[in-house]
Parts: structure tokens; sequence; C-alpha cells
């Protein structure tokens, strides 16, 4: 993300400096400004639509948007969709709105509405949980709100710095001011987007499926359900370290509890009593910090289904396509038997019509003919320059997801040495402890 | 009877780590230095051959068994072997189905050089009952010593009786109980030890039917004396340690449990762990830049797991068995003490009486004599007080020799035990000391592999050169 930023603000500066050079303006959001959540609220919200429900508290979020500080006449425009005043950007500019969830939500349903062809970024789900804790996780725990705000800036972020979705009005609008939801028709979107999605999960039989989709949607849901069986085992894997060092916290009870009556080796036995407690409290920072991670985890792996949902939205294309070719078939078929006079239509003679309901019938499947064809026709381009923008957004996600991953490795990487390193530490120090003893 | 004989190769794998066992034993009073009795030295080879035993023929003489004095001259030397003139080894579990009833039996061979044995080897089979027989005798022989305890009757985890593994561990433990009471100074010179080593079965079984003691380590009448009875001199030695023990005992069979508990949790941990890293493997063949990285990571994962595996499997060797046998030790412990109650109690009472009858006497001398049944035999008073006199007298001087008797028998025992407890404490001290470091040190060395193995994964995952092709993109190690 980082690298892309400055890439951006170089080519910008190129810019200025050779005025020449062409340079896009539709330049990712990100580029130009930073975004960020830093607090959310509790609120106790507006009676909701259904009556029954009554008034339960919900949480916002707080947007804050700062354009980054950067040279003077760089030629840099933030996007079109100004305030209402319609100023125009001066250079220390600042946005501040409070979203909820369901907004959020909302956005994505318009995104994905919008730009089929586009991976959209995923949200955080709607309920987390560390699935060792038997701690029933409310909805509004805190921290579960924290994982949140993080995963809802990481969204954020992503679809700032698309070079597609970060010009979208709405999003734009989402960021700056109140009445974001009226820049599109898109939203009862939400309720679309689900229900194509829903279609989206029936497999078409293809005749000619093209093999570059196939291939993504095949590697999209392996790795989904890699990701998922990996998350699922590593759960129990969790559990199963949080109760190992916490069965230690026991020892240290039994050590203290045999420091008070044996004496020779009281002392010995109090030190490693405090080392069992410090190593079964430690595991519960450790899973915690390590649940970071995971959610990046959780997050490639709902990109996954972002990645599917393209995939079968060409499908989806080129079985309309297909359709309408085997119509224009049907129809064309139609058409020779009627024109040719083929006297095994004998239902035709038999009501005796006339060869001027012939020349109807001929007339009328000419024009279907021409209908399906021009149809076609718009399918042919539809679909020709989805293929275009998603085979590149692909491909871009690629990249992306392997520096992504790559961070994500490293992360778990350090974060098992790090532990590992403290874990180490704690038990040399007991090892140094017992044989201590007399 | 049918027999049906135990895996021989089983019997020979035993010997030889019991062969360095017999050469390190522990608990006699004369050793210096603390050896440990589960200390593998590496061992002599051994031929099973030797226990192609087919009919042991009760109390055969065995012909020299090379392999037993070769083991020894093996041994520690600085322990002195030549000292020993007794030695024993238990091996050879077989078991006997007969209409009634089936068990097992095992071998005890004996080599000794003592007069007082007839012969200098012997071989008889035993059963585990007979175990139970032999120190409940020497309970009640020496009741001021710690006899060392016998293995478990049952299995903690519902073995059958005839499971190998439950065979193996109790045959190990019964080894090492004939040791530790042979290498005992004084134990070792019971009558009854010499008829377990060498009497017959059918000798055995005739001697065992006999004397069927009525007096119990604390016998009946003692025992409930000994629960109601206050000692007035109260010795406060002996009560601390009593709650010492006491305390101990429990504690050791707490950390037993929690023990058990992590090993279990530990054993699930290896599993989850396999199942975790194939998925690695599974993920690294559809991410082509990545599946360096993820094999590194998968790779990482396993040998984590190896390395719990490895702390797992030391766990009832080295920590499970010694803890559990300390335990049994210090419930022998407690058993001496109440046991050495007896002695001191016996000493009060006969105190008592004395005191009592001292009493009498003084009442006696200076109280007028009242009506008796002696004034029908028509003696006077004077005869009869005289006569009662006397008879006190007799009494008192031989309740002063029995209290001085009883005084001193009881602080013998007092002074043996004490010497006894010492030697144990000490033992005690060294063996869960080793439990412990045992135990650091196996959680050391699991996490310095665990740490290898991750830190082997950080070069992989930094060269993942991005189709953006700059590979100068790897993130800031905070390391």
């Amino acid at each position: 993300m980082t690298d892309q930023t400055f890439e951006n603000i170089n080519t910008a500066l190129d810019a200025v400096e050779n005025p020449m050079m062409n340079y896009n303006f539709k330049s990712p959001l990100l580029s130009s400004v930073d975004i960020s959540i830093p607090v959310f609220e509790k609120r106790v919200g507006e009676t909701s639509a259904s009556a029954m429900i009554p008034t339960d508290g919900f949480v916002a979020y707080q947007i804050i948007t700062v354009t980054k500080s950067k040279p003077k006449n760089s030629g840099f425009e933030l996007n079109a969709y100004d305030d209402d005043e319609g100023q125009s950007c001066t250079l220390e500019k600042q946005w501040v709105v409070w979203r909820r969830y369901r907004n959020f939500e909302l956005l994505r349903g318009h995104l994905e509405a919008t730009y089929p062809y586009i991976i959209i970024p995923p949200l955080p789900e709607k309920s987390f949980s560390y699935g060792w804790q038997k701690v029933s996780s409310e909805k509004l725990s805190s921290d579960f709100l924290e994982r949140r705000r993080v995963s809802l800036i990481r969204f954020l972020h992503h679809v700032a710095e698309h070079p597609v979705l970060s010009n979208d009005k709405t999003f734009l609008a989402f960021l700056q001011n109140e009445n974001w939801m009226n820049t599109t028709k898109n939203m009862d979107a939400f309720g679309k987007a689900s229900q194509t999605l829903r279609s989206l999960h029936a497999s078409y039989r293809l005749k000619m499926p093209d093999r570059f989709f196939e291939e993504t949607k095949c590697f999209a849901d392996g790795n989904h359900s890699v990701i998922s069986s990996l998350l699922h085992v590593r759960t129990k894997i969790a559990g199963r370290e949080f109760g190992i060092h916490k069965l230690h916290a026991n020892y240290g009870r039994v050590f203290r509890e045999m420091s008070s009556f044996q004496n020779t080796a009281s002392e010995e036995f109090q030190t490693v009593a405090r080392y069992m407690d410090i190593y079964a409290a430690g595991i519960d920072t450790m899973l915690e910090e390590e649940e970071n991670i995971i959610d990046k985890m959780k997050e490639y792996m709902t990109y996954m289904e972002a990645v599917r949902n393209v995939c079968c939205q060409q499908e989806l294309i080129q079985f309309q396509y297909e359709q309408l070719e085997s119509s224009i078939h049907s129809k064309e078929s139609q058409r020779k038997q009627i024109s040719t006079g083929d006297h095994t239509s004998s239902i035709f003679l038999l009501i005796g019509r006339s060869t001027m309901n012939q020349d109807n019938k001929l007339q009328a499947l000419d024009r279907d003919i021409q209908q399906l064809e021009t149809q076609m026709q718009l399918l042919i381009g539809e679909n020709k320059s989805f293929k275009q923008k998603a085979q590149e957004d692909i491909k871009r996600f690629h990249q992306q997801k392997e520096h992504f991953l790559q961070e994500a490795m490293f992360g778990l990487a350090v974060h098992r040495i790090q532990t590992y390193r403290k874990n180490l530490a704690l038990w040399l120090k007991l090892q140094e402890c017992f044989s201590k003893i007399q | 009877m049918e027999k049906s004989s135990e895996n021989d190769r089983e019997s020979g794998e035993y010997s030889q780590q019991e062969a360095d066992r017999l050469s390190s034993s522990t608990f006699s009073r004369d050793s210096k230095r603390f050896i440990d009795p589960l200390s593998l030295n590496s061992g002599n080879e051994r031929n099973s051959s030797e226990f192609q035993d087919v009919s042991p023929s009760e109390g055969s003489v065995i012909t020299p068994d090379s392999s037993l004095m070769g083991s020894l001259s093996l041994g520690d030397d600085e322990f002195g072997l030549c000292t020993r003139d007794l030695i024993v080894r238990v091996d050879n579990p077989e078991k006997h189905s007969s209409t009634l009833d089936s068990y097992v039996t095992f071998r005890i061979t004996t080599k000794t050089t003592r007069s007082d044995f007839d012969d200098c080897e012997y071989s008889v089979r035993r059963r585990y009952n007979d175990f139970i027989w032999l120190r409940e005798k020497l309970e009640e022989e020496y009741p001021s010593s710690i006899i060392p305890p016998l293995p478990e009757k049952h299995s903690m985890q519902r073995f059958q009786r005839f499971n190998s593994e439950f065979l193996k561990t109790r045959m190990v433990g019964l080894n090492k109980f004939l040791n530790r009471v042979a290498d005992h100074s004084l134990l070792s010179h019971s009558e009854n030890l010499k008829v377990f080593l060498t009497f017959k079965v059918w000798e055995f079984a005739a001697q065992k039917k006999q004397n069927v003691g009525l007096m119990g380590r604390v016998s009946g009448t003692f025992h409930n004396l000994a629960t109601t009875y206050l000692m007035k001199s109260r010795c406060e030695e002996f009560e601390s340690l009593n709650e010492y023990t006491q305390k101990l005992s429990e504690k050791l069979g707490n950390l037993e449990r929690i023990g058990q508990r992590i090993q279990r949790e530990q054993l699930e941990y290896v599993n989850e762990l396999h199942e975790f890293h194939p998925i690695f493997t599974l993920w690294s063949n559809s991410e082509h830049q990545l599946s360096g990285a993820l094999d590194t990571i998968a790779t990482a994962v396993e040998d984590c797991a190896e390395a719990q595996k490895r702390v797992t499997n030391a766990y009832d060797l080295e920590f499970a068995q010694p803890l559990h046998e300390n335990i049994l030790y210090t419930e022998a412990v407690k058993e001496a003490l109440k046991a050495t109650r007896c002695p001191q109690i016996e000493y009060e009472l006969t105190l008592e009486d004395l005191q009592k009858r001292r009493q009498e006497r003084e009442q006696l001398l200076t109280g007028p004599q009242g009506y008796s049944i002696g004034t029908l035999w028509g003696k006077t008073s004077e005869e009869i007080k005289t006569e009662k006199e006397q008879k006190l007298n007799r009494v008192i001087e031989e309740l002063v020799r029995q209290v001085d008797e009883n005084n001193h028998r009881h602080q013998k025992a007092n002074s043996e035990l004490q010497g006894e407890i010492e030697s144990w404490q000490e033992t005690k001290r060294q063996e869960l000391k080793q439990l412990f470091v045992g135990m650091a040190n196996r959680q050391v060395q699991y996490y310095e592999k665990c740490l290898g193995a991750w830190e082997a994964t950080i070069p992989s995952i930094k060269n993942i050169t991005t189709s953006h092709g700059s590979g100068d993109e790897s993130p800031e190690n905070p390391l």
C-alpha cells in the first residue's frame, strides 16, 4: 500500500517538473488523503423501520479524511465531488463523518452492483468470536469493536487505493457528507446484490466457458476452502495452546503452597510459582495479537468470495450470450422452415393459412431475429469490456495479494518467533531456579 | 496349570536397563552418595537367549548367570560392589491360568555370599500377593523403619491385569522394591526376606498360612489407642514431621494430576499440529509466488509438532513415574511415623501404670486398712497390709524394669527412624529436583526447536518476489 502511494506522488511530482508528461488525473484517492477511523461511539438509535424492534444501541464510527500535505501546484485535484458549498479543495482540508456498520454494508452493496467486474474489498464479519474461549462475545464488546474498527479502516483503504473504485461518487460522498445515499439509485442494491449472489451460486452449463475465468474461479474456490480449513484447525490449536498454558498456573499454585512448608527450597519455589504464573498469563496477549494476523487471513478468504463473484458475473453474461445465440438459432431455423415451405409443417396447411399469414410470420420472425441480434451485439460488447476490465482487476489483485500475504506470513512468523523467544527465556529461568534447589 | 509365556524379548529389554539399576540402587544407609535409580547407564548387550527359560523348577540352582555378574562388573565401582552380599532381581513375568483363577508370577533370582544362606544362588517364582505378604511381614518386624513401597495394586488407567505395559511397569517396581530391601542394612537380614527368596512354592505357601499376623503394623488395640490417645510428652519433631509428610504427599499428588492433564492436552496438540501443516502444503500448490514460503511454514509447523512429541514421549518415564514413586515413598514414611508411635505409647502407658501403682503404695502405707476378703481367712489387718505391700512392690519392680525397657526401645526406634528419615529427605530432594530440572530442560529444548523452525521460514518469506518484480519490498524486520 505504502509503495503505491509513493509511486503516485512521484508520478505527480514528475508531472510538476515535466508538465508535458501525461499523467493520469484519476490516481487513486489514497494518494492524496489519509483516511482513518480514530474512534467509535455507542449510541442509541432511532426507531428502526419495523416498530417491533425497540430502539437499540448501535455503534457509530467516526471517519476522518484529511488531505495529505503536498507541495503547492502539484496539479492534484481532489476528485469531482466537492462538498456542498462547491468550494474547490484547499490544501489542508478535513472531513469528519459518522457511519455505522449498516452504512458500510450499503456502500459495499452499491459498489458490487455498480462494478460487477471489480473485486470489491470485503467488510469485516458481522460477528467475531474467539473460538476457543467460551466467553460469549457479545456483539458490542470492546475487543470485538476494536477489531472491527481496524477492519473497516482496511476496507476504506482498499477502496480508496483502487483506481476505479476510488472515483466512485457514492464512495466520495460517503466520506464527506450526510446525504451520500442519494447519490445512487443502487441503494436497495444491498438487496439486489444478495439476490444476484444467490443466483450466482447456481452453476451454469456454458458451452464455451472462458478459460481464464474458469481457472480464476477454481483458484478462488480452492483457496477459500483451504483457508477456511486453516482457520478452523487454527482455532482448535489456539484453544489447545490456551489450555496448556493455563494449566501451568496450577503448577504455580502448588509450588507456592509447597514453599510454605518446604523450608529448604522455599524461596526457589516462590520464584518458580511466579514464573509459572507469567507463563500462564502470557498466552492471553499472545493469542490476541495473533488474532490480528488471523483477521488478515479471513480477509483474504473473503476476498476469494469477491473474486468468485466476478467470475460468476462473467459467466452470467456468457450464459446470456449463449442463450441469445440459441434463441437466434431456433428463430432462424423456424424462419427457414416457413420460407422454404416445409411440408412437414402440415399444421399450417390444415389451418389453411394463406401465404399472407406466412409473410407476416416471416416478417415477425425477421424482426425478432433483428432484435435478438442487436441484443447480442450489445452483449458481445459488454462481455468484451467486462472481460477486459475484470482481467485487469484480477491481475491487479494477484499482484496486491502477494504483497499482502507476504506481510501476513511475515507477521505470523515474527510473532511466533517473539513468543517462542519469550517462552524460552522463561523456561531458562525456571531451569535455573530448579537447579538451585538444595 | 497352563503357562503362556510372555514375550521374552520384552524381558530381555527390561533386563538391560534393570541390570544397570541393580548396580545403582539406593536407600542403603551406607551409601554416601545418592544415585538416581532411574539413571540409565548405557547397558550391556543382552541375549534374550538367556531367558529362553521354559520350566523353572522351583528352587533350582541356576547355572552361574554370566550376564548377571557381567552387568554388575560394569556398574559403578565407587559404590563398592564387593560389599554387596545379597543381590536380587525380579524378571520374567509369566501368566498362569488354572481352573479357579489366573495370575502372573515373576522370577526372583538371588545371589548371595552370606553365611546364613544355605546356598549362594536361588531362583523362585512369586506373585504380586506374595510381595504384599513380605512387605506386611517387614512392617511387623521393623516397625520403626521405612519399608520401601510396592508398585500400585491397580493401574490408574484401567489396564488389564495381563496387559504387557502394566506388567512391565509392575515388574520394574517390584524389582526396585526388592533391591531396596536387600540393600537396607536392617531389612535385608529379615528372616521373612530369606523365606521369600529361598523357599520353594509349597514351602512358601505353608509358611504363609502360619502365623497369620494378628499383629499388624499397628495392631487393632494399639491402633485404637493411637487415634484416641493424646501423648503426654508430645514430641514436637514427630508432629511436625507428620504434618510435613501429609502435606508433601498431598502436593505431590496435585503435581501428578496437573502433569497428567497437561500431558493429555499436549498429546492432542501434537495431533492438531499434524492436521495443520498439510493445509499449508495444499495452499502452496495453488499460489505460485508464495509456494516456497508456504512450504517452509508447513515444515516449521511439522517440526514444532515433532518437538512437542518428544516432550510427551519423555513424560511418563522421566516425570510421571518418578513422581509417583516419591508419592508412594512418602506414604511409606507416613506409615513408619505412625508405627513409631507404638513403642512410644507403650512406654507412656507403662509409665502411667507405674505411677498409679506407686500412688497405690503410698495410699497403702499411709492409709488405714479397710475391710477385705483376707479377713475371712482370719488374717490380721496388718498381715493383709504387708501382703499387699509386698505384692505391690513386686509389681512396681516389674513395671520399673518394663518402663526402662520400653523407654530404651522407643528411644532406639526414634533414633533409627530419624536416621532413615534423614536419608529419605536427602534422596527425595535430589529426586524431585532431578524431576523438575528434567521438565524444564525438556521445555527449553522444545522452545529452542520451535524457535529454530520458525526462524527458518523468514528467509523464504523475505524472498517472495512479487510480480511487481521489486524484491526490495521485503517488510521491515522488527527483530
